[in-house]
C-alpha cells in the first residue's frame, strides 16, 4: 500500500477543516486535507442563502461566498488537497498516527501523521430517528438533502410540501421551495417554541404566510407510491390529543429535526465520545482522548453559526501547533461540569494560567438568565445573559484570575456551570 | 390599520405594533430602542429582502450556479426577478462577484454570481 507522510492530516474540508488546516500550514507544518466530496467547502456550497460571516468578516455572505474566502487561501497555501477521498479507518494510539484512505485517484492508500484534526461535520437526523407511523412512500427527504437537490443538482423534490421541525435548515427550505414554485403548507414543531432563529421565522415563514404549528406532531404518513397526506396532531400536556387530529394533503415531507456529529470513524478508532454532544470528549486543548488527535466544528458539537465553527477551528489549529512544539504536552487540567439547565459545556476541561473560553447550550428559554460558575463550594464568577434558548449556543470566557489553584485528592477542583 | 412587526435589528426581537394614525403617519409601540421604529417604518412602507437563487448554466458538471442580489430589493420586485432569473442561462466559467443583471428595474440592485466555477485548485 502506498504511504505518505505529513505533520498534520485534517479530515474534512468544510468550514472547520479548512480553517484548522490554514492555521497549522501557516506555521510551516506539512499539512494534508482530505474530503469525500469532489469540492472544498463541505456543506457551505449548497447553503446559497445569505447571513454567513457577520461575526468573522463583518458582512453578510452566502454560503458559497463564505467558503470561497477560505478555499482561495487553501489553494494559495502549501496544503496538499485530496478530494473524492474517504478515510475508512485509523490507528491513533501511537506517536505516528496511521489513517487508511481510499480515492478514485490514489486507490487504497495510507497517510501517516504526527497529529490529526477531526473535522467531519455532522449529518441530519431522519424519519428513522423519530419513529413516525405510516407507510414508506417516496417523497420523504431530510431538509439538507432537499437543499442539495434544489441548489446543486437543480431538481425539485415536490410541489406540495409539509416540513417537520422548525430548525433553521427547515425554515430556509420553506422560503427556498416557495421561491422555486412549490407550496409549503405547514411547518410542524413538537416544542412549544420555534427551534430556528427569529429572523428565519419572519423572513422564511411569515413573509409567505406559512403556518407554524407549535406543540404539534406528525402522527401518520399516508400514501403508497408517493406521499399523499400527513396527519397532524396537537400535543396537550405532553400527550397527543387525537380528537383534534387534522389531515394535510401533500406530496412531500421534509425533516428538519436536528443534526448529529458524524463520529463513526472516531468511535471505531477507540476515541471517547461525550453522550451529551455526540462528539468526542475534549480537553482544554480541544484534544480528544487520543493524544495528538484534535476535533473542531460540527463533529465536536453542532453549531448554529459557521462563524463560531471557523473560530473554534483556528483555536484548534493553534493548540495543535503548541502541542507539536511540546509546549502543552503536560499541562494540569481540571474537570468542567455542566450543571443545572445546561445541556453541555465545552471543552470538558479547564486549565490555569490563562483565559479559558467555553461554549455551551441552554436547556431553557429565559430572559435575563444568570450563569454561575463554581469551583468546589466557591462561586468564582457570575454572568448575566440577556436571553438564552436551546436554539442558540453561547460563549463565556473565564479570566486567568477567576480560576484558583485549588486541589483536592491531588486533582484540580472541578468547575461547575449552572444556569437559572 | 394596525400591524405587528418583529424587529430583526438585534437578538431582542421586539414585537412592535404599528398604527397608521393618518395616511403616512405611524405610531409605534413595543420597541425597546429607536432602531426598532426605523426598522418597523421600513417594514410597513417598503419592505426589502436579499434574494438568492440558482440559475441554469451551460455546463453538465455544474448545471446550476448560485446568485444573489447585492443589496436588499423591495419585496414587490422579488417574483418578477425570480421569473427572469429562471429563464436565464449562464455560460461558464463564472466568477464569484460577476454581475449578471445590472441595476434591475432601476432599483440600483445588481444580481451577482456567488460561486466561482471551475475553481482552479492549482495542484
Amino acid at each position: 500500500m502506498q504511504e505518505r507522510n505529513y505533520d498534520v492530516l485534517v479530515i474534512g474540508a468544510g468550514a472547520a477543516g479548512m480553517a484548522a488546516a490554514l492555521k497549522v500550514a501557516e506555521e510551516g507544518l506539512k499539512t494534508a486535507i482530505v474530503d469525500r466530496e469532489p469540492f472544498l467547502g463541505g456543506i457551505l456550497p449548497q447553503c446559497i442563502h445569505n447571513g454567513f460571516g457577520v461575526h468573522l468578516f463583518k458582512e453578510e455572505l452566502t454560503g458559497p461566498e463564505f467558503a470561497e474566502r477560505f478555499i482561495q487561501d487553501v489553494v494559495k497555501s502549501d496544503i496538499d488537497i485530496y478530494l473524492n477521498t474517504t478515510a475508512t479507518s485509523m490507528a491513533v494510539h501511537q506517536p505516528v498516527k496511521q489513517v487508511n484512505l481510499c480515492s478514485s485517484e490514489h486507490g487504497v492508500f495510507r497517510i501517516n501523521a504526527r497529529a490529526i484534526v477531526l473535522a467531519m461535520g455532522c449529518r441530519e437526523r431522519n424519519r428513522g430517528n423519530l419513529g413516525i407511523p405510516g407507510t414508506r412512500p417516496a417523497g420523504i427527504f431530510t431538509a439538507g438533502l432537499a437543499q442539495r437537490l434544489i441548489n446543486i443538482d437543480g431538481y425539485m423534490p415536490g410541489k406540495r410540501v409539509v416540513i417537520v421541525g422548525s430548525g433553521d435548515i427547515g425554515l430556509i427550505m420553506a422560503r427556498r421551495l416557495t421561491w422555486t414554485g412549490a407550496e409549503v403548507l405547514a411547518v410542524v414543531e413538537i416544542l412549544p417554541y420555534p427551534s430556528g432563529i427569529t429572523r428565519n421565522i419572519v423572513q422564511c415563514l411569515n413573509d409567505f404566510n406559512i403556518p407554524l404549528y407549535l406543540s404539534h406532531i406528525i402522527t401518520k404518513i399516508e400514501g403508497k407510491e408517493r406521499v399523499e397526506a400527513v396527519e397532524i396532531t396537537p400535543l396537550e400536556n405532553g400527550a397527543p390529543n387525537y380528537t383534534k387530529t387534522f389531515k394535510v394533503e401533500c406530496d412531500t415531507l421534509l425533516f428538519s429535526v436536528g443534526l448529529i456529529p458524524e463520529n463513526e470513524l472516531t468511535q471505531s478508532a477507540g476515541i471517547k465520545i461525550n453522550p451529551e454532544t455526540g462528539g468526542p470528549l475534549v480537553d482544554t486543548r480541544l484534544m480528544t482522548s487520543a493524544e495528538g488527535v484534535f476535533a473542531c466544528g460540527n463533529v465536536l458539537h453542532v453549531h448554529d453559526l459557521v462563524d463560531w465553527v471557523s473560530d473554534e477551528a483556528q483555536r484548534c489549529g493553534k493548540e495543535l501547533i503548541n502541542f507539536l512544539q511540546g509546549k502543552t504536552e503536560k499541562i494540569e487540567q481540571g474537570k468542567v461540569i455542566a450543571g443545572a439547565n445546561l445541556k453541555y459545556v465545552l471543552p470538558n476541561r479547564y486549565r490555569l494560567g490563562e483565559k479559558n473560553r467555553f461554549s455551551m447550550r441552554s436547556l431553557i428559554v429565559r430572559d435575563k438568565a444568570t450563569l454561575v460558575v463554581r469551583q468546589g463550594e466557591k462561586t468564582i464568577r457570575q454572568f448575566t445573559l440577556r436571553h438564552v434558548k436551546p436554539a442558540e449556543m453561547f460563549h463565556v470566557e473565564l479570566k486567568q484570575e477567576d480560576l484558583n489553584d485549588l486541589v483536592s485528592n491531588g486533582e484540580l477542583l472541578p468547575i461547575e456551570f449552572s444556569l437559572s | 390599520m394596525e400591524k405587528e412587526v418583529i424587529c430583526l435589528s438585534c437578538p431582542n426581537g421586539c414585537h412592535i405594533t404599528v398604527q397608521e394614525t393618518s395616511p403616512g403617519e405611524f405610531q409605534f409601540q413595543g420597541a425597546k430602542c429607536e432602531r426598532g421604529e426605523v426598522y418597523a417604518y421600513e417594514e410597513i412602507t417598503d419592505p426589502k429582502r436579499v434574494v438568492t437563487a440558482v440559475v441554469q448554466t451551460d455546463s453538465e458538471e455544474m448545471p446550476y450556479i448560485p446568485v444573489k442580489t447585492d443589496k436588499p430589493i423591495p419585496k414587490r420586485y422579488i417574483n418578477p426577478l425570480l421569473v427572469q432569473l429562471y429563464k436565464q442561462k449562464i455560460s461558464l466559467p463564472a466568477k464569484c462577484g460577476q454581475v449578471i443583471i445590472q441595476n434591475y428595474m432601476e432599483t440600483g440592485v445588481n444580481v451577482v454570481i456567488t460561486r466561482t466555477f471551475p475553481l482552479d485548485l492549482g495542484k
